[in-house]
């Protein structure tokens, strides 16, 4: 499904963020790329969407290569993006920043389908609302929306939980377990919340110094285990 | 009395809708992209010459309010791909860009049309009776074309899917990129945009100007000014803008001297700036 193949960016005059990542996630999979700080989890994301034009290597989505691709065109080849931070458009409504997922995307009718709703009900609560005023872990909701309605084959998502009351965080995870789970949507994400991962991921990967490390199926990975001790704990 | 002040209300009413005019093509260009665009005035004069090239032509008038910003958007796509697109978010290469590009096009205009005025014949002649006063008829329909033009320009950008997508790209293109939405397109297709209506407002305001090769500067300042002091990024903040500009200006000027207008205006401009950094219209954000 989506094949990352040595991979290596950086910046022009320091050190390798990604030095050769190489893994594979298959068709509906839920995988966690975990690790450290500064290892270069969220940067493999930014390659993947086209937002590193500088990246060598190779990067495959279905046998098509996304790799030097313009953004906007890797997520018209199925690749949806909720960034760190959330990157939602403040000023517009929540149904305006619902809007935005689909208007791009050729093939969709410019209208924000029903269940966009129906699985978040807070959204419709809040559709003619200023996005920019909603809470954090609203704007969360909104921004996994906002990519799940242009109907991504693989949905990647960086750090979801952060800025999030812990209670909402589960409850927004089990929802997002369930729905893309229904839809067939695979997942690539990234997590510093350990029980977020552990109630959603079925596979986990772990970096180190800009590459893929190692690997790790769910019920391997507990709290105080070996992997967590080796790669997570700080 | 009642002849006098209605007069007046529709002489100010009329300068603002012609500044009005001019600026919303400013208000896509600056107040929406950010972008200074001091080559806007000759955006606006290249329109106002279009409507000599219909004169030349034996073409009626008409012809040119389509001509204008068909070419002007052109215009505005050359200009985007060749100097725009390296400068979004570089202030001062903008201003030195955009400076070199009037003064080019300026020479130009003077080289084809020569450094005299040309007078165009108003295309709707004669005064018409309103309101129990006589007034010109053309600025009648100005002040109409305005009102309507105003309005398709504000349903586009807020009513329209691709209106949507171009604020989304203002706001933040690296998402906006990543929902699927080409950005560059985007880009080129708001300063075109911008660059018509810069050019149609030039067609429109010929006929009541002196058409020659510095009428562009004239409007660029006040143009500049209501949306600094209306807010960016909002239509309403140039209606406010433009509307406040003007008012202070055709009052102050009717009461005083023209001098004393531009010294009340810029001082106001200044005041306003200082108490709403945003614009009277502005979010603080």
């Amino acid at each position: 499904m989506l094949t990352v193949d040595g991979v290596i960016a950086g910046y022009q005059h320091g050190s390798r963020v990604l030095d050769g990542v190489s893994f594979h996630v298959r068709r509906g999979e839920i995988v966690a790329l975990m690790g450290r700080n500064g290892m270069g989890k969220s940067t493999v994301l930014r390659a993947i969407t086209g937002h590193l034009p500088a990246a060598k290597g190779t990067i495959v989505l279905d046998g098509e290569e996304i790799l030097g691709r313009a953004s906007h065109e890797i997520a018209n080849l199925g690749v949806g993006y909720v960034p760190q931070g959330r990157e939602i458009f403040g000023d517009f409504t929540t149904e305006e920043n619902l809007l935005m997922g689909v208007i791009g995307k050729k093939g969709l009718p410019n209208k924000v389908p029903d269940w966009a709703y129906e699985i978040f009900p807070m959204l419709r609560e809040r559709r003619w609302q200023r996005a920019g005023t909603m809470s954090g872990g609203q704007q969360q909701q909104l921004a996994i929306m906002r990519a799940l309605v242009g109907e991504p084959k693989v949905l990647l998502l960086d750090e979801p939980s952060e800025g999030i009351q812990p209670s909402i965080v589960q409850e927004i995870a089990r929802t997002l377990r369930r729905t893309v789970l229904e839809k067939k949507v695979t997942v690539l994400l990234v997590e510093q919340n350990l029980e977020l991962v552990l109630g959603m991921a079925s596979r986990f990967l772990f970096m180190e110094n800009g590459r893929v490390v190692d690997e790790a199926p769910v019920h391997l990975v507990k709290p105080g285990s070996d992997f967590v001790q080796k790669y997570l704990s700080v | 009395m009642g002849f006098v002040v209605t007069i007046g209300l529709l002489d100010s009413l009329n300068f603002t809708l012609a500044l009005l005019l001019v600026t919303l093509g400013l208000v896509v260009i600056y107040g929406l992209m950010n972008v200074i665009n001091m080559a806007h005035g000759e955006f606006f004069l290249l329109g106002a010459y279009c409507v000599v090239l219909m004169r030349n032509a034996g073409l009626s008038f008409w012809w040119a309010l389509l001509l204008a910003p068909v070419v002007l958007a052109l215009v505005g796509l050359a200009v985007e791909e060749l100097v725009i697109r390296h400068v979004y978010r570089r202030f001062i290469d903008s201003i030195l860009g955009t400076w070199g590009i009037s003064l080019a096009l300026k020479q130009v205009v003077i080289i084809v049309f020569g450094p005299t005025a040309q007078s165009i014949v108003s295309p709707i002649p004669g005064p018409v009776q309103i309101l129990g006063v006589t007034y010109p008829a053309y600025r009648l329909f100005i002040m109409g074309f305005t009102i309507l033009l105003a309005g398709a320009t504000f349903l586009f950008f807020y009513r329209t899917y691709i209106g949507l997508a171009i604020r989304g790209v203002i706001a933040n293109r690296a998402m906006a990129a990543s929902l699927g939405i080409n950005t560059r397109l985007f880009d080129r297709s708001t300063f075109a945009i911008g660059a018509a209506l810069a050019g149609l407002a030039g067609a429109v305001m010929a006929p009541i100007m002196s058409v020659d090769p510095q009428m562009g500067v004239g409007f660029l300042i006040p143009a500049f000014l209501s949306i600094l002091v209306g807010g960016t990024g909002t239509l309403l903040g140039a209606l406010v803008g433009t509307a406040a500009i003007s008012a202070t200006t055709t009052i102050v000027s009717d009461a005083w001297t023209q001098v004393a207008a531009q010294v009340v205006v810029f001082t106001m401009a200044i005041v306003v700036i200082r108490l709403f950094p945003q614009g009277i219209t502005g979010r603080r954000t």
